[in-house]
């Protein structure tokens, strides 16, 4: 009985641990590489969990504040397909950043956002390539307004890769910016 | 027990209030509910009408969601979508889904449910579902396809709340042909869908041959005076319908919005705006490949005054896109010109440049 009890033990222990190992902490003193696009670092330290071509960092928990790497998005592919599902918009070689804006709404609509409101669609430069920078504001599903800042970058080589700063509008956004605006201005590309 | 009595808070029907009130309360906090004053007391002031002495126990709001939806929660809230607004041709359309509703709500049809709920379900599902039935566009929308199986009514109810509904609509003054007109519109647009989605509305109210029939046959046998006033009823859409329109865009179904445009391009409202988002919903639509009828109806929208700047933005992307450069270039410098406050005019300056670099 003992023994059972303690197999049971330690396939608790391993489970735990193995849910944990997904999570990985974000050191601010060097660079990392993210999707073999960009190369980021931080300011601060974050917490990372990695799910295919998706890398997502946070400081206080997803829920609050987020920063999403979204990478290699080809031609064909939806920005989040496990969320959209099979007709999910869907990203072109010959898209530019107004198009890219309409998918990303396109994803916030599936994620249940109402009101979405999207500013500034401006271009910026990540290490010499063009690419584009906007701002949106919305509620998520549960009715928690949210504000978030998109930089993107389309190549002919990775396709569409966007680096997402994602919180809650009321306390979080301001209180991360910082470290997130650091994020996107450490950016580089390989 | 009277519609409006609180019911003792150990019964059935007090558990299902507790619920509603919680709901209620997340809707009111959430953001979804439209913040104009006007509009909130203009539905409001409809819902008064068909519902008589029960005024008093009503609230009203109308929340910014796409879709065709309404529902009345048992403890006399009642949510209406912004969709639904939109889809309604004129305001006796409006009163027909809001007296039908309304007579759920006075006939208690929703208790049936709420103990089918009860018995089948855990706690946070019933929040979750019950929400949904009562239109609550919160938390997983998931289950909006899930409530049409809990919360269908029964044929003898909608018959009830038909003939009710109707009975309202007629004696406040509106003409009860709007109920069937409404409902044929519904099922065109049903039927030009790309895909067969869950409606939350359609999965409680069927919208079968035998019903239309039974409504058209109530219309025509109804007393009508048709003496409503609905003149604010355009006045206010017109306020939110490219908002409305938006939203609907949105979402990406867009063959259904194409039925919506068609009819409000009979009505003759605000024609740059409805040509805009034909051409528009067009252009977003993936698997329409030749984009030629969306430059056609975007160039449409902009023989209107009232067509919005953006059309030439979008009229320029697509014109790139199929290698017209000068025709691009000509759009974006309009869409420049017109919107002088627009927050991405860097960015068209820049698809400017890049297009005189290829030429």
């Amino acid at each position: 009985m003992t023994r059972a009890l303690n197999l049971i033990g330690c396939f608790l222990v391993v489970a735990l641990l193995a849910g944990c190992t997904t999570f990985v902490a974000v050191s601010p003193a060097k660079k990392h590489e993210i999707g073999n696009v960009f190369r980021v670092q931080p300011s601060t330290l974050w917490s990372a969990k990695k799910d295919g071509n998706v890398e997502n960092w946070t400081i206080n928990g997803f829920d609050l504040e987020i920063v999403s790497f979204i990478t290699k998005v080809t031609e064909g592919k939806a920005i989040a397909p496990k969320l959209q599902g099979d007709d999910a918009p869907t990203f072109q070689a010959d898209m530019n950043a107004t198009d890219v804006v309409n998918l990303y709404e396109a994803v916030l609509t599936a994620r249940k956002f109402s009101q979405v409101e999207v500013r500034n669609l401006r271009p910026h430069t990540i290490s010499g390539k063009d690419g584009f920078r906007f701002e949106y504001s919305g509620f998520d599903a549960n009715g928690l307004a949210k504000r978030g800042m998109v930089v993107g970058l389309i190549d002919s080589e990775n396709g569409l890769n966007l680096v997402i700063y994602e919180a809650a509008a009321e306390h979080y956004y301001d209180a991360s910016r910082e470290a997130a605006e650091n994020v996107f201005d450490s950016l580089e590309k390989i | 027990m009277q519609p409006g009595v609180t019911p003792p808070a150990d019964s059935v029907e007090g558990g299902l209030w507790m619920v509603m009130e919680k709901a209620e309360l997340r809707l009111k906090t959430s953001g979804r509910v439209i913040p104009d004053a006007e509009l909130q007391a203009y539905v409001h002031d409809i819902a008064c009408r068909l519902a008589g002495e029960h005024c008093a126990n009503l609230r009203t709001y109308v929340v910014r969601q796409p879709g065709f939806n309404a529902a009345m929660a048992p403890n006399g809230f009642m949510t209406v979508w912004s969709g639904l607004i939109l889809r309604c041709e004129n305001e006796a359309q409006l009163a027909a889904v809001i007296g039908h509703e309304i007579a759920h709500f006075l006939r208690r049809h929703s208790l049936q449910r709420w103990e089918t709920m009860r018995d089948s379900l855990g706690a946070a599902q019933v929040f979750g579902l019950v929400s949904a039935a009562a239109g609550v566009p919160l938390g997983d929308i998931a289950l909006l396809g899930a409530v049409g199986y809990i919360q269908a009514y029964s044929r003898d109810q909608e018959r009830e709340a038909d003939e009710l509904g109707l009975e309202t609509m007629t004696a406040a003054g509106y003409d009860p042909q709007a109920a069937p007109q409404l409902w044929r519109n519904l099922i065109a647009e049903g039927e030009a869908a790309d895909k067969d989605e869950p409606n939350p509305f359609f999965s409680s109210h069927p919208p079968t041959k035998e019903r239309m029939e039974m409504l058209s046959d109530l219309a025509a046998a109804a007393r009508t005076t048709d003496t409503a006033k609905q003149d604010r009823f355009h006045e206010l859409v017109s306020r939110y319908r490219a908002v409305w329109l938006e939203d609907e865009v949105d979402v990406g179904r867009y063959a259904e919005i194409q039925v919506i445009l068609s009819r409000i391009k009979e009505d003759g409202h605000m024609p740059g705006v409805v040509w805009y988002y034909q051409g528009e919903a067009l252009r977003r639509h993936a698997e329409v490949e030749d984009k030629t009828e969306a430059i056609a109806a975007l160039r449409k929208a902009l023989e209107f005054d009232d067509a919005p700047a953006v059309t030439y933005r979008s009229l320029g992307l697509l014109l790139a896109k199929q290698g017209d450069a000068a025709g691009a270039r000509r759009a974006y410098q309009s869409y420049l010109e017109k919107a002088a406050d627009a927050d991405d005019r860097e960015m068209i300056r820049y698809y400017i440049k890049e297009l005189e670099k290829r030429s």
